[in-house]
């Protein structure tokens, strides 16, 4: 009689176990930020972290707070001054999963050429 | 006569500087990502020749802070069989323009020639207001004197 039980058990232990799946990390309820870094370089060499607030009207990147002029569909367009030109940034970045997809997409141009240049992979959480 | 050579040679080597990039033929090796286009075939480099800023208005826009009069004429074949020609600057080693384009967008374009490596560079950044518009990167391999 015990072997059956036993038996019976296993089976049902184990069929439990095949049903119960990993659920990954979601991403917090409540969030200000979403922060991005660099996954893969696509194109060229970025390696700055990227700070997002929730609405998408501004970055932090390099320790500049630099307000975003587009920030539709998950995107923020920002354009920061430097000496000689300017540095444009088209980021986005999506939180539905943990850690969350981003691009940026980079241009430097500086006495009205282009200097630099990058495309690369983000992965975003908000914070 | 010996004058008359010297002068001639001086001039020469004052109006023409022999750049690595000079007749040679670029491809494209990659894009930025795996969905862009493939548009262009075939960037063609020609020789650098000197043009007096004055007369370069008539073949361009030349907005680049620099004091370069060394211009090249690049074709740039696409996969419809088209041949884009036209003039870039040449600075610091490198091809530039920039240009006013429809709709209140400003182009760009730059490329790094790199001979016998995938490191060349073929970009086009387009920037509409103060705004980044888009932008097609590519790596290119070029090979001088192919054709």
């Amino acid at each position: 009689m015990r072997v059956p039980l036993i038996f019976i058990a296993s089976i049902v232990i184990s069929g439990c176990q095949s049903t119960s799946r990993a659920v990954p990390p979601k991403q917090i309820e409540i969030y200000s930020h979403i922060s991005c870094s660099v996954k893969e370089n696509n194109f060229g060499d970025f390696n700055s972290s990227v700070t997002l607030n929730k609405s998408f009207s501004e970055i932090e990147i390099d320790g500049d707070l630099v307000a975003c002029t587009s920030n539709r569909d998950n995107k923020c367009m920002a354009t920061k001054k430097v000496s000689g030109g300017y540095k444009f940034y088209s980021i986005s970045a999506y939180t539905y999963k943990y850690p969350g997809p981003g691009f940026i997409d980079y241009v430097e141009i500086i006495d009205g050429m282009i200097t630099n240049t990058a495309y690369a992979e983000m992965e975003c959480n908000r914070i | 006569m010996k004058y008359l050579i010297f002068s001639v040679l001086a001039s020469f080597a004052l109006s023409v500087s022999a750049y690595e990039f000079e007749d040679s033929t670029c491809t494209v090796v990659k894009g930025k990502s795996k969905s862009s286009p493939r548009v262009v075939t075939a960037i063609k480099i020609g020789k650098a020749k000197n043009i007096e800023l004055e007369k370069a208005k008539k073949i361009g826009v030349w907005k680049q802070d620099s004091n370069s009069t060394e211009f090249v004429n690049v074709e740039v074949h696409i996969n419809d069989g088209g041949i884009n020609k036209s003039y870039y600057r040449v600075i610091d080693g490198q091809l530039h323009q920039s240009f006013p384009s429809r709709n209140g967008e400003y182009k760009f374009r730059r490329i790094v020639p790199a001979m016998n490596s995938s490191n060349g560079l073929y970009e086009i950044v387009n920037i509409k207001g103060s705004s980044f518009e888009s932008s097609i990167l590519s790596n290119i391999r070029c090979e001088k004197n192919l054709f």
